[in-house]
């Protein structure tokens, strides 16, 4: 029970709320009550961490003897950490939301709740049939709330092409595990078979946008910061959980210098294009594909924990950004210890993320400058002047907002707790800050002419690729369209008729000519 | 009193007495869904060859009724199936009322079951054939009412039901010295190879599945979508009897790596063209092709657990195909034209709970998770997968197929109208999102019951398990 009492909370919240509104409740109070159900979801899962590892079967698939597997829960090492970032950026959202007035609506608060709730689930998903299911539920929500807010068509498009790819990405997943049967074994998180490995990544590589690379969003849809930021964020949660396992599956590949050559690849235009665009907000895409990606190659070098704290800062560390909207001290503050926690220093929880420059490859600088075009692109986006804020906050807000970003930064280090003491190279660090120092040099005296993103944007948003197949499509269309007007018109019996004909000569040599 | 008086000819005679009331189609439609509600109700209570009393008298459900010389039989065992058929037409009647068809609908939807619930009781059983051509000819009125263009699909429907009647009866004939002399193997050779060709007109087995899109395009979608429910099934029941009753066919390994064969075929075949189609009726009538070849696939198992699929199968196809096609008819009638992709443009905004209602079931026959598909779908690619992965490959490049169906009519659904296509889109002047005369409620309630039954079966298949185990034990050889 204690493993959806923070499923719970967040899917009844949203609920009560919606009743509340139909009473026709102050504001105040929904936001009160939307604070208290993410709060109660969030310390549950402080509960949930002793009792660790927990499994609940949800439902009992099998009791009729059909089917081999149940939807079930598995909350560990792995899931956890996730379950409580995605818990800690629904409180942060909610909590901080009062000090954004376009955020000061119940809507965008129980959207946030819902969809923190099912990347929850799914982040606990114990089997692949449950993360089928998860992973469904969580790209229906988000393509009925992208949708309406989609105003452009080619937005529409974006995101329809969107939720395509992801539920893609969940056919993988089941087409992993039809190989996993097809090869006498069975798809279970704790033994990833050799099978099913490549499908696996590839389904994972597909949802985030990493393989083949791609950003689902070039503009996204208008979207208030606190939901835009839960939505941008716990797709990605969900698909980084079982990155993790298949990392601590271990998982080999034939030709893994070109995959790391392509995640390289991801990893270094996502992020000079995170480190150039106006804002964080547009940036938000890019910068999920760029930590996707160095999460990816760390993975691709077996190593989980580097994984865990590649996606923790991809979320935690990204989310103090993206929460932080009002000018001043605390995001200053929050937003500096965040970049700082960014660079991989030691005793950080980003110092496990080290490891994929250990051993050092060819593929290392490729990294290494991704990275710090990654550190250098937040502090830009922090140090970017803010609109002042009109009105002064109350007292009250003044310390529950910025006590929602400080509130990401304590997640961010309680979820990579196990992992700060632990060795990692000293180096990379220094390199990185380097790097970034750099940059922020170089970019104030050299402007890369914007025609090179423009084009590099149109070469990674796989419009071309679409449009490619879009007309490969309808060439074949036309030819199916000419196959269907031979068999569906005027001849169409006789044809049927010359066909049996040779069916049966076939059939009937096939069976001995008799 | 016989349980074919009461399923089959109660029925029948219902629906010839309901003509009169062509008329007044929503009485004719009532009346039809209270004997179907019966139906289905007395097959759940009422036993079969047990004695029951009643207020005093004892009397007993026969199992058998002789007519000119055959006999109609409904076991026991059958029940069961029995429940499901009138179950599932006691829903299509209802949602008549949403769809809104012409007004014989009703009395040829009762007639037609009865003629399709005769089919697996008449005995000598091969005369089955019979009764799918009787069914095709009674269609006729329902698929092209006077005035309709959709005469072409239906000449072509019935040519080819006519066509693969005879093969069948006279594979009756011949298996009859096949049982006598079972030694004979060039003659049960030639006896499978004719009943096969018998098949692959009756069930349009690919490349003879033309009348499916010609018919889902230009008839009325719901009518045609019963039809291509019930009648394909039906055809399936009939394989499965074939299949129980001669052991030179249940023991042909070759007979079923053929049905695994083309049911892959029809698949990969069927997704890739309802990938590419652009009319929203053919896509159903593509989706049904895609829905045999899964029901191949399952029979080609030759396992139990093929067998419980193939019914398994089903309860999400009848669910889905009722809700798209009842969405697709009344759309059409709304827009007041046939609707291809290029005219669905907008949509979502002008009718956004019908254009929900068509997603869902486009995307449930996909296989999404979480809806009635997946489950069925799933553990079918799960067995395949273990002896013959690519079967199950072309089962899911199939529902990848539709897959790709249901993002494209999405894309359409939401995109802009363009201009000068006032015929599906909003017309000028007109209310952004428009109230269908059928009623807000009607449409509220369609959806709703369409939505909560998808996902009651993809959450909870389990509880409907046990139900379809049940169903292959009518066959005294396959449901052992």
């Amino acid at each position: 029970m204690l493993l959806v009492l923070a499923i719970l909370f967040l899917l009844a919240t949203p609920l009560t709320i919606l009743g509340l509104r139909r009473a026709r409740g102050r504001m105040g109070a929904q936001w009160l009550l939307a604070a208290l159900g993410a709060l109660l979801a969030w310390a549950s899962l402080w509960f949930l961490r002793p009792r660790l590892p927990l499994s609940l079967q949800l439902l009992d698939w099998g009791a009729a003897g059909a089917f081999p597997e149940s939807p079930a829960l598995l909350a560990d090492d792995i899931s956890w950490p996730f379950t409580l970032a995605l818990a800690t950026l629904a409180l942060a959202v909610i909590l901080t939301a009062i000090g954004r007035l376009e955020d000061l609506e119940a809507g965008a608060w129980t959207g946030s709740l819902a969809v923190s709730a099912l990347g929850i689930a799914a982040v606990l998903a114990g089997n692949p049939l449950t993360l089928a299911l998860a992973w469904t539920a969580l790209d229906i929500l988000e393509l009925v709330l992208l949708l309406p807010r989609a105003g452009e068509p080619h937005q529409r498009r974006s995101v329809v092409t969107y939720f395509a790819t992801s539920i893609s990405g969940t056919f993988l997943l089941l087409y992993a595990d039809t190989l996993a049967r097809a090869s006498g074994e069975l798809l279970v998180f704790e033994h990833i078979p050799a099978a099913a490995g490549p499908t696996l990544f590839l389904a994972v590589a597909l949802r985030l946008g990493v393989l083949p690379v791609h950003l689902p969003f070039i503009r996204e849809p208008d979207l208030r910061r606190g939901l835009g930021t839960i939505i941008r964020l716990a797709s990605p949660a969900a698909s980084l959980t079982l990155l993790v396992r298949a990392a601590a599956g271990g998982i080999t590949f034939q030709s893994e210098w070109l995959l790391l050559a392509l995640v390289g690849l991801a990893a270094l235009y996502a992020a000079a294009a995170w480190a150039r665009v106006p804002d964080e907000l547009v940036g938000r895409p890019s910068w999920i594909l760029g930590m996707s990606a160095l999460a990816f190659a760390a993975a691709l070098g077996n190593q989980p924990e580097a994984v865990l704290a590649w996606s923790l800062a991809a979320l935690l560390g990204g989310g103090v950004l993206f929460l932080s909207a009002r000018p001043g001290r605390a995001r200053r503050l929050m937003g500096g210890l965040g970049a700082a926690a960014m660079l991989g220093l030691p005793f950080t929880p980003t110092a496990a993320a080290m490891h994929i420059y250990q051993p050092v490859t060819i593929f290392t600088p490729l990294f290494l400058l991704a990275h710090a075009l990654l550190v250098y692109g937040y502090v830009r986006h922090l140090d970017r002047p803010l609109e002042p804020v009109e009105t002064p906050a109350e007292r009250w807000i003044q310390v529950v907002a910025p006590g929602g970003l400080a509130l990401v930064l304590l997640g961010f280090l309680a979820a990579g707790l196990p992992w700060l003491g632990a060795a990692a190279p000293r180096w990379p660090p220094v390199g990185i800050a380097l790097l970034a120092g750099g940059t922020a040099l170089l970019g104030r005296r050299i402007r890369l002419p914007g025609f090179v993103f423009a084009a590099l944007d149109s070469a990674f948003s796989l419009r071309w690729l679409f449009s490619l197949a879009g007309r490969l499509l309808e060439r074949l269309s036309s030819g199916l369209d000419g196959l269907n007007r031979v068999l569906e018109g005027e001849g169409g019996v006789l044809w049927a008729l010359v066909l049996v004909a040779l069916l049966i000569s076939l059939l009937g040599q096939l069976a001995g000519g008799g | 009193m016989s349980a074919p008086l009461i399923w089959i000819v109660f029925p029948g005679a219902l629906g010839f007495l309901l003509l009169l009331l062509a008329g007044r189609p929503r009485l004719a439609n009532g009346l039809a869904v209270g004997a179907a509600f019966l139906l289905a109700w007395a097959a759940l209570l009422l036993p079969i060859d047990q004695p029951l009393t009643l207020g005093g008298a004892t009397f007993k459900v026969a199992q058998s009724l002789f007519l000119l010389g055959r006999s109609l039989t409904l076991t026991p065992a059958q029940q069961p199936l029995l429940m499901g058929i009138w179950g599932v037409t006691f829903l299509w009647l209802v949602g008549a009322l949403f769809a809104r068809p012409h007004g014989l609908f009703a009395p040829t939807a009762l007639f037609t079951i009865a003629f399709l619930t005769a089919s697996f009781s008449v005995e000598p059983f091969l005369y089955a054939a019979l009764m799918f051509e009787l069914t095709a000819l009674f269609a006729v009125p329902l698929l092209a009412p006077p005035g309709s263009r959709s005469r072409p699909a239906v000449l072509r429907f019935l040519a080819f039901m006519t066509i693969g009647m005879p093969f069948i009866l006279f594979v009756g004939w011949m298996l009859a010295g096949v049982a006598a002399s079972p030694g004979i193997l060039v003659l049960a050779v030639r006896a499978g190879l004719l009943l096969g060709i018998g098949f692959v007109f009756l069930l349009g087995i690919f490349p003879f599945h033309s009348w499916m899109p010609m018919l889902a395009e230009s008839a009325n979608p719901y009518a045609a979508a019963f039809v291509l429910l019930m009648l394909p099934s039906a055809v399936g029941l009939f394989g499965l009897e074939l299949l129980d009753r001669y052991a030179f066919l249940r023991q042909s390994e070759a007979l079923f790596a053929l049905l695994r064969s083309a049911g892959a075929l029809m698949a990969l075949v069927s997704g890739l063209f309802v990938g590419l189609e652009r009319h929203l009726g053919r896509m159903l009538g593509f989706a049904v092709v895609l829905e045999t070849g899964l029901s191949l696939l399952a029979i080609g198992l030759n396992q139990p657990i093929g067998f419980t699929l193939f019914f398994a199968l089903l309860l999400p196809r009848a669910v889905s195909f009722l809700v798209w096609s009842g969405t697709l008819s009344n759309l059409q009638q709304e827009v007041g034209a046939s609707l291809t992709l290029a005219r669905a443009r907008g949509l979502a905004g002008v009718y956004p709970l019908r254009s929900a209602g068509l997603l869902l079931a486009i995307f449930s026959l996909a296989g999404l998770p979480l809806l009635s598909g997946f489950p069925f779908r799933w553990l079918l690619g799960r067995e395949l997968a273990a002896d013959f992965p690519w079967a199950a490959a072309a089962a899911l490049a199939g529902s990848l197929g539709l897959l790709l169906a249901g993002v494209r009519v999405i894309a359409a659904l939401v995109s802009e109208p363009e201009v000068g296509t006032t015929a599906a889109g909003p017309l000028e002047g007109a209310p952004s999102v428009r109230i269908s005369a059928a009623g807000d409620s009607t449409i509220w309630l369609f959806l709703i019951f369409g939505a909560l039954g998808s996902l009651l079966v993809g959450f909870f298949p389990h509880w409907f398990w046990p139900f379809f185990v049940r169903l292959p034990l009518m066959f005294s050889q396959l449901g052992r």
